[in-house]
């Protein structure tokens, strides 16, 4: 039992990182019916901009933790956030109405974030500042950290204020209009490739701030972090019913909690295939995933 | 119907073919070791292209899994050769065999899916293999299986580096034939057919599950012929030469060269293999070329180097990103149901 | 035909005669095209059946009708735009041709004289339709008329007992329609049954043995060209609204 409460409290943390990139796949698959292939490499790039700034912030003698960490995850959100928009512009507008290539050049760009970062950062492992330690709050036997409760409560805030922003304002209510119809969205007077490029930044923005917290939780990053990361919060975003945004939350926190239940019970080295098995499961016998509507072929 | 067939090979590109196959059959003789080696490659590539061109160009189907089934057959092979002594050439069936039914493992959920779906989902099997293979004890965990014996022809050992690329050589003609009869016949027509219009395909007849099916079984025998070659070839196999960054690199291969186009994927496994062999200093930036290359190619000409005649699925993209662009497309008026 | 809460068509029921031709009018929304989805298997009915020469083929699949003698061709075109015309066609020919996987693999015998009756066999649809000359071209750069002609000999090559036509005079000029309904004639008259949709009433009217009205998903009327125009429900239903698609 105590595994399992301990797993679940890991699961939760983990899930709360799948669940904010899984909201970048599923905002841009719901507006451009397209697998940000790239978007998993995005969330990698985060968490290097992350570091460094705080080996900047370093140099200049800037120490304390708070400050060094929300400098660098606000610099690292916006340049990741206008690197999503970069993405979006070269490798993908070009191509909207091109499905296979517009899949492969999405393949051609996290292949490019991916040796981009390995050329510029490192081949190997580089490790993040230990600026929070394992201390927090116990119950009884399971060991909670406050670092655990930032990711969990600031991850929520950060998916809160999302919805917020695409339910309650004027240019989200232009988002869903999007995902609905892209062409009555238009003729209504939407911008259609400005509220794209807001998507991307959106997700983008997300998956960076994800990033950091990453490299603070786990302390070692590597260029190819984004690549399992990314399948797994897309297996997450499925689960909750693609392009539905709480869907994604909420496949985020179960793929967490289900990996960690199986890490804790299996063994670990088989965990990376639940995400998989999952995600074939998903598609096949419920393609609309928890949340999501029931899509209708016409003849 | 000479369409189907392709038209009749320009001059230029009739000579060109024919240097290529003069340069094919003297390596072995006029070349070094080095050389002859780099020419398995190809040949390698060549094969695992061939077989993902049937997938991917002649059914439409993306699959970013496909080095799941090299190595299949190249572990069927390793295993049955290291642990219970079976002849390479008995081992040839059994990988045939492995691998089919693999192909069908790993396609039939698909089936149904869009494009995108079933890119992801083929991606996520090929993990599933990588990860199986590393973790089994009974194929060797992360360092693989080693010692796989030479194939023999009597008493005759193939082991210098002439012999492994003849065999290759043997291997990937009757690949290519595989390929070049299958697109000029009723199972190539089933799946242009299904590729262009799968509603139209089945009114006319063709039941799209068994045509895609048939399309993973045969793409995954020839790669599992492949990996039985690999096997021999380097005598030792691990899990690091299956993954996603394999299955890229032969759907490189394929995009490069030209999806569905014969002389394209010769071309682009020719390109794979050499280019990084021949820029050797740069070995570090090849990945990214890789990525900045395959947008820039489905950017400025996704149809690839040399293009297929037949079908060509980029046209249809090119064209329809034409017409979209320009104005005046009819509305409709009785578009709803009736 | 139920689509979750909109009942498209609730209660048709009519047979098919052989080497007649029927055509089924009514309103935009009539649930015309919805009942040759049904007949064709491209919807599963939600109630009802269907019966095809004594056999009930409701709910098998689209190939498979097509198999049991069935072919269609479609309201919006559904050629394949990018292969040739004879290439259209010949695919047509799938279900009446054997070759499987080793005979295409290996080009056996099998397939080598497939191949050669099928060029025949394709060569014959397209002069029956009047598209010889233009064998080797792209099926997309065909005039309106003849692409749907191709997709017209492309059903044909399926070697059909009934042939169903969803409006295959939509978007035509007069000249097209003159030669699409000559054209059905010829094909009623070498043995095929025919049953079509179609907006424009001269070509109805002036082909049909019989016709069948929808109006809402019901059908409303039955008989000869003469009757339904004389028919007071159909007329109101839209007759008398000069419809021209």
């Amino acid at each position: 039992m105590q595994v399992a409460l301990q797993q679940l409290v890991n699961g939760l943390t983990v899930g709360a990182f799948y669940a904010l990139i899984a909201l970048g796949y599923t905002m841009v698959y719901g507006i451009i019916r397209l697998i940000n292939f790239a978007h998993g490499d995005i969330y990698a790039v985060g968490a290097f901009v992350g570091l460094s700034l705080y080996g900047l912030l370093a140099a200049l003698r800037i120490q304390n933790p708070i400050l060094t960490t929300l400098l660098a995850l606000v610099v690292s959100m916006g340049f990741t956030g206008l690197l999503g928009v970069l993405l979006y512009r070269v490798a993908y507008r070009p191509l909207l109405h091109a499905r296979l290539s517009i899949l492969i050049s999405a393949i051609g760009g996290s292949l490019t974030l991916e040796y981009g970062l390995f050329l510029i950062y490192s081949p190997s492992f580089l490790v993040y500042p230990h600026l929070f330690g394992r201390a927090g709050p116990s119950f009884g036997s399971v060991d909670v950290s406050w670092l655990q409760v930032v990711i969990f409560v600031s991850g929520l805030v950060l998916m809160a204020a999302l919805y917020l922003l695409v339910h309650r304002t004027k240019i989200g209510m232009a988002m869903r209009a999007l995902a609905i119809n892209q062409d009555a969205a238009r003729l209504m007077g939407v911008d259609v490739d400005r509220v794209i490029a807001l998507t991307f930044f959106l997700g983008s923005v997300l998956a960076a701030f994800a990033g950091v917290l990453t490299g603070l939780y786990y302390s070692q990053i590597s260029f190819l972090m984004g690549f399992l990361i990314g399948l797994k919060a897309f297996t997450a975003a499925v689960l909750g019913g693609i392009g539905n945004i709480p869907g994604a939350v909420l496949g985020g926190f179960l793929l967490g909690i289900l990996e960690g239940l199986a890490a804790g019970y299996f063994s670990s080295r088989w965990k990376d295939v639940v995400a998989f098995a999952i995600l074939i499961i998903i598609l096949v016998v419920r393609p609309r995933g928890l949340l999501g509507e029931r899509v209708v072929e016409r003849m | 119907m000479n369409a189907l067939n392709g038209p009749p090979l320009s001059r230029s590109r009739a000579a060109l073919a024919g240097a290529v196959a003069l340069a094919a059959l003297a390596l072995p003789v006029l070349g070094t070791p080095y050389l002859v080696d780099v020419g398995t490659q190809v040949l390698v590539y060549v094969m695992l292209g061939l077989g993902l061109n049937v997938v991917v160009g002649y059914a439409g189907l993306l699959d970013l899994g496909y080095a799941a089934f090299f190595a299949i057959g190249a572990y069927t092979t390793a295993l049955l050769m290291v642990q219970y002594h079976v002849a390479f050439w008995a081992t040839l069936p059994v990988a045939a065999l492995f691998t089919a039914i693999s192909g069908v493992v790993i396609g039939a959920p698909t089936l149904r899916m869009r494009s995108d779906y079933l890119a992801i989902v083929t991606l996520g099997f090929g993990e599933i293999v990588r990860i199986a293979a590393t973790n089994f004890t009974f194929t060797g965990g992360p360092e693989g299986i080693y010692g796989i014996p030479h194939p023999t022809i009597g008493e005759f050992v193939l082991r210098s580096p002439r012999a492994m690329y003849f065999l290759a050589m043997a291997f990937a003609l009757l690949v290519l034939a595989g390929s070049y009869n299958l697109a000029r016949s009723r199972l190539g027509r089933a799946w242009l057919a299904i590729r262009e219009d799968e509603t139209a395909a089945q009114a006319v007849g063709i039941y799209p599950v068994y045509f895609k099916l048939m399309a993973y079984i045969l793409g995954a025998v020839f790669a599992g012929a492949a990996g039985s070659f690999f096997a021999v070839k380097l005598t030792a196999i691990n899990p690091s030469s299956f993954t996603f960054i394999q299955s890229v690199t032969i759907l490189m291969v394929i995009i490069l060269g030209g999806m569905g186009s014969l002389p394209g994927v010769i071309l682009g496994a020719a390109v794979i293999v050499i280019l990084p062999e021949a820029l050797r200093g740069f070995d570090r930036y090849r990945m990214l070329a890789f990525g900045i290359g395959l947008i820039i190619l489905m950017l400025l000409r996704p149809q690839g180097l040399w293009p297929s005649r037949i079908g060509q699925i980029e046209r249809r993209a090119v064209a329809l990103s034409e017409a979209s662009a320009a104005a005046g497309r009819a509305v409709d008026t009785a578009s709803t149901p009736e | 035909m139920r689509f979750g809460g909109l009942v498209a068509v609730s209660d048709v029921s009519f047979d098919v005669r052989p080497r007649e031709i029927l055509s089924i009018i009514g309103p935009n929304g009539a649930g015309k095209t919805t009942v040759f989805n049904c007949i064709t298997a491209f919807l599963r009915p939600t109630a009802g059946r269907i019966l095809f020469e004594g056999q009930e083929i409701t709910g098998l699949r689209p190939d498979l009708v097509v198999k049991r003698g069935i072919a269609r061709t479609f309201q919006m075109i559904r050629l394949f735009p990018d292969l040739a015309v004879d290439e259209n066609v010949m695919i047509g020919l799938h279900a009446r041709t054997r070759a499987g996987t080793l005979d295409s693999l290996l080009h056996t015998p099998l397939h080598r004289q497939e191949e050669s009756w099928a060029r025949e066999e394709t060569f014959r649809w397209l002069t029956f339709v009047g598209l010889e000359s233009h064998a080797h071209y792209r099926a997309r750069e065909l005039a309106y008329g003849n692409q749907r002609r191709l997709e017209i000999a492309r059903a044909l090559a399926t070697a059909p007992r009934l042939l169903i036509l969803d409006e295959p005079a939509s978007g035509m000029n007069p000249a097209e329609k003159a030669a699409l309904v000559q054209l059905v004639g010829r094909i009623r008259d070498s043995g095929i049954t025919v049953l079509l949709i179609e907006h424009d009433m001269s070509v109805v009217m002036g082909i049909s043995d019989r016709i069948i009205v929808l109006d809402h998903g019901i059908q409303i009327a039955e008989g000869a060209p003469e009757a339904i125009q004389r028919d007071p429900q159909v007329i109101e239903a839209y007759l008398g609204r000069e419809d021209e698609a």
